[in-house]
């Protein structure tokens, strides 16, 4: 069971983010819609993926993973952006702030589990996007 | 005292003296004296007579030397008329009778050429109305003055500063013209130059003249004085490094590089000084003197720039807006047909389906109007490497599988060629893409989808050809315009965006290569792009590349 910390401002998406990956029951899901509320709770946690939307108010993303890396345990935990920023150099910008690979939205629900084990067994690097 | 009048004054005084003593030497008795009464008389007569005669000799010898003292003037002020000025006299018939030195000098005709010839030969055709009113004048007894332009033998210009005067023929009648000019040409040209500069003065960029070689700074106008204060000089401004550290920086030097040894006459590039964008546009002037001097011209973009990044910004920002709801309602659409809320009726999943194509197509049509801004605006960039052509076209066909099953279409490719070449895969995938997905759409149910590749001397060109309905002839010609749907008529789930066309022959033309169509309606159609070699030197995709570094 991959434990998943999921942070997302957009209610509906947290549902069928929670819905999509209910249908495989390999991942253990932790939401949260702010930056703030992920980082008071994330030591707690100890996710072993972090699953972050960029534009949020308040902390983006790439903000959040930057605090993230801060607390204890949580330095080496692989992040994956999940965005509708997927323009080429917006992708490559988000590998070289740390993340192993980025999920377009719109996702597909049915195959976005498979998506997660994918990025988890082959991470992009910021010299080759996912 | 006219000479006549001389002479009759002379006259009568010797006349009247002679009288008086006749007079005297008759005395009171009435006898006359002898002629030695007479002689002291005549003598004295003589004398004065002498005397008068001498006075009015001197008068003449000195008439004679102010009239010679006036000639020697005179030839004086000719010799130099004739060494400043360009004279030509014509005659009656217009025709040329005498051209000085001064003239044929700045003309650089011989006299011979000339002589005898009509005065329009010294014309341009355009200015000939100048002639006719010169004409017009002479012929009333006036003078004229003003600035002509004279052809020179070579075919090049001279101006002039023209008196004309009426002429004289040997009876001193009037006839023909005498011209006397002044070569004005580079007093005009100076006047030109200080209207050029007046104007430069005036302009909002900032503009420098530099020489080439030693960059010092000859000019700078009110704009760029003002921009880095400095004080008018006509002694110029130093060299141009000492103006501001941008002019020695790495981009404005590359430019002045591949103007001093790649033989660009221009060279342009976005700058930024002191937080502000510059467009820098540099141009070689060849100066009459041998030397290399450049105009620079600075243009402040930091507007254009600025509304460039609130475009881009808005672009991003209407991408997600739009993507975050279209990833909620695909989403639960994908749930509800993967059984999330249970398995749904055979109606329900029709329903579904159709809403979830047009979600599909919806998000299609963000992705086609996003990739349509960024190339109308110059904004899609392209990672231009070397890939095989085969490659590419597996990929594109594995990646269309699914989307062609639906259809009910098979796509087949013919061949199996590969070979180099240099494009961005990404895009070119995109490319295929859109090709194979339209052909899947237009082709009937149990079709085929055939791909090819054939090469070409510099590239290599992809067909790809569906048996459907075809696209009129009338459409041919428009199918790669923006929002040309050839579909637009038609029912059922074939429309696009009428965007993918015009992205496809917009990728494949920043790509190097280019599109074409034959088609016949109702027999189908074969699209041609094609996907240019590289050249030596032409670097890999990014994984090669590091494993020859490794």
């Amino acid at each position: 069971m991959t434990r998943i910390l999921h942070v997302e401002d957009d209610a509906d998406i947290r549902e069928i983010t929670q819905l999509a990956l209910a249908l495989s029951g390999q991942f253990e899901l932790h939401q949260f819609t702010n930056g703030d509320e992920a980082l008071q709770q994330a030591a707690g946690i100890a996710p072993d993926l972090l699953l972050l939307d960029v534009m949020m108010p308040g902390m983006s993303g790439p903000e959040l993973l930057v605090a993230l890396r801060d607390v204890p345990g949580l330095a080496e935990v692989p992040a994956i952006f999940m965005t509708a920023r997927v323009q080429k150099t917006e992708i490559a910008g988000f590998l070289e702030q740390g993340a192993i690979g980025v999920i377009a939205k719109p996702f597909d629900p049915v195959s976005l589990g498979q998506q997660i084990h994918d990025i988890l067994a082959a991470p992009a690097t910021a010299a080759q996007p996912a | 005292m006219t000479r006549s009048n001389l002479k009759k004054f002379t006259s009568v005084s010797v006349f009247a003296l002679v009288a008086v003593q006749v007079a005297a030497m008759i005395d009171q008795r009435g006898e006359w004296h002898v002629l030695g009464d007479l002689l002291p008389w005549i003598s004295a007569s003589a004398a004065l007579g002498m005397v008068l005669l001498w006075l009015s000799f001197r008068r003449m010898a000195a008439r004679h030397r102010s009239v010679w003292t006036e000639h020697l003037k005179l030839g004086k002020a000719v010799e130099a008329l004739h060494a400043h000025g360009m004279v030509v006299q014509t005659d009656s018939q217009g025709r040329i009778t005498f051209a000085n030195e001064r003239f044929l000098e700045a003309t650089g005709y011989c006299a011979d050429e000339l002589v005898s010839q009509p005065v329009e030969m010294l014309y341009f055709p355009e200015d000939l109305w100048v002639q006719d009113e010169l004409l017009a004048t002479i012929g009333k007894g006036e003078t004229w003055t003003g600035d002509t332009r004279l052809r020179r033998r070579d075919g090049g210009e001279v101006w002039t500063n023209v008196t004309l005067l009426p002429g004289v023929d040997d009876e001193g009648r009037r006839s023909g013209a005498i011209s006397v000019r002044t070569d004005i040409t580079e007093s005009r040209k100076k006047l030109i130059d200080r209207e050029v500069f007046q104007t430069l003065d005036c302009i909002v960029d900032q503009v420098f003249i530099f020489d080439l070689d030693s960059l010092e700074v000859k000019y700078a106008n009110q704009s760029a004085r003002a921009a880095h204060g400095l004080t008018d000089s006509l002694a110029g401004y130093g060299p141009l490094g000492a103006i501001h550290a941008l002019y020695t920086g790495p981009e404005f030097t590359g430019m002045l590089d591949n103007l001093r040894d790649g033989g660009q006459k221009l060279a342009h590039c976005d700058l930024v000084r002191d937080g502000t964008h510059f467009e820098a546009r540099l141009q070689i002037l060849d100066a009459e003197d041998g030397t290399r001097k450049v105009l620079a011209s600075l243009r402040d973009i930091s507007l254009r720039v600025e509304a460039q990044h609130q475009r881009d910004e808005f672009i991003s920002t209407v991408s997600h807006e739009l993507r975050s709801p279209m990833t909620s309602v695909k989403g639960a659409m994908g749930l509800l047909l993967a059984g999330a809320g249970g398995e749904p009726t055979a109606q329900t999943r029709n329903i579904l389906e159709i809403a979830h194509r047009n979600a599909d197509r919806l998000v299609s049509l963000i992705d086609d109007l996003l990739d349509i801004e960024k190339i109308a605006s110059g904004n899609m960039t392209f990672n231009m490497e070397r890939h095989d052509i085969g490659a590419l076209i597996d990929e594109a066909i594995e990646a269309n599988g699914p989307f062609s099953r639906r259809f009910d279409v098979t796509i087949e490719r013919d061949g199996a060629e590969g070979g180099q070449v240099f494009i961005d895969f990404d895009r070119s995938l995109q490319v295929l893409n859109n090709l194979l997905s339209n052909a899947a759409k237009f082709s009937p149910a149990g079709g085929k989808v055939i791909v090819a590749c054939r090469e070409l001397p510099e590239a290599f060109e992809v067909s790809v050809t569906d048996h459907g309905t075809g696209i009129p002839a009338e459409m041919v010609p428009k199918v790669f315009d923006k929002y040309a749907q050839v579909g637009a008529q038609r029912d059922g789930p074939v429309r696009g965006t009428g965007l993918g066309l015009a992205i496809v022959k917009a990728i494949a033309e920043e790509q190097g290569g280019c599109v074409a169509l034959d088609s016949a309606e109702g027999e189908g159609s074969t699209f041609y792009v094609t996907f240019p070699k590289p050249a030596a030197g032409d670097p890999g995709p990014v994984e090669e590349r590091q494993e020859k570094a490794s």
